[in-house]
């Protein structure tokens, strides 16, 4: 029955996610890249996973912008571009979040800016082809290991999780606020 | 102000104030912009938020603020890796 559904399916529509996909996929990502990088710093931690975390934080954050932007619409131009992706996203207007006074929108803007912001500096979505040396490469090439004592894909790593987190966070509100 | 008009002045306010290499915007909800500056080399991220708001709060009122959505700093270099990955 299936793969009658499947040969009946353009083959452009089988691999199209629609809005509760991409949302499902940012909760996953977001939870798959925790799991590798544990809070609790008694339960072992791999170092063999680090750039899958480091990957998967950022898609999970691409996953969650594009839910936003195809709860409206399935034409979008901004591909992999975070930047692009959150202004058709709308996350951010919080113009439509009347619940927030002048005050609580100003320190939310700079704390999702600078999640944002973070997030646009260590990860971009050609990392999914990075080795482990490429990313450290990055890192040094930034200056992000600059003033690190210790691992620094590992606190980089600890640093994108921390703002992809932030910026999942508000979204699963809006959601949740929405249904 | 309209929102076209509030977004010259920002641009205009983000060029005077940071010297950009790019500025980008757009109108489409609410006002979202990224400046491209070396003037935020080797500044951490929430440092980089605290000059462009407190630089927007010096010119626009509390209204005109809030129709701006968020507002991206990024170095020249940063923004070649963030480019790199976009498409």
């Amino acid at each position: 029955m299936f793969s009658l559904f499947l040969k009946i399916l353009p083959q452009s529509k089988r691999w199209s996610s629609n809005h509760n996909d991409y949302y499902q996929a940012a909760l996953k990502r977001i939870r798959q890249a925790r799991d590798v990088y544990p809070q609790d710093s008694s339960l072992a931690f791999s170092m063999n996973h680090h750039p899958l975390a480091y990957y998967h934080s950022g898609v999970a954050v691409e996953c969650l912008l594009r839910a936003f932007i195809t709860l409206r619409t399935k034409e979008f131009n901004g591909r992999h571009d975070l930047i692009l992706l959150l202004d058709e996203s709308a996350l951010l207007n919080l113009e439509s979040h009347p619940g927030l006074d002048s005050e609580s929108q100003e320190k939310l803007k700079r704390e999702l800016g600078g999640a944002v912001q973070l997030d646009n500096r260590l990860w971009n979505n050609s990392l999914r082809y990075a080795s482990e040396a490429r990313i450290r490469a990055h890192l040094h090439e930034m200056g992000f290991d600059w003033g690190i004592k210790g691992e620094p894909l590992k606190e980089n790593l600890c640093r994108l999780l921390e703002a992809s987190g932030r910026i999942i966070e508000r979204g699963v509100l809006l959601w949740e606020l929405r249904s | 102000m309209g929102i076209a008009e509030l977004a010259d002045r920002v641009r205009d306010i983000l060029e005077k104030e940071f010297h950009p290499s790019e500025i980008g915007l757009s109108t489409r909800n609410g006002i979202v912009s990224w400046v491209i500056s070396d003037w935020f080399e080797a500044m951490d991220d929430l440092p980089r938020q605290e000059a462009v708001w407190d630089a927007l709060e010096k010119h626009l009122g509390p209204e005109e603020r809030r129709s701006i959505s968020i507002v991206i700093a990024l170095t020249p270099k940063e923004q070649e890796f963030h480019k790199a990955g976009s498409v």
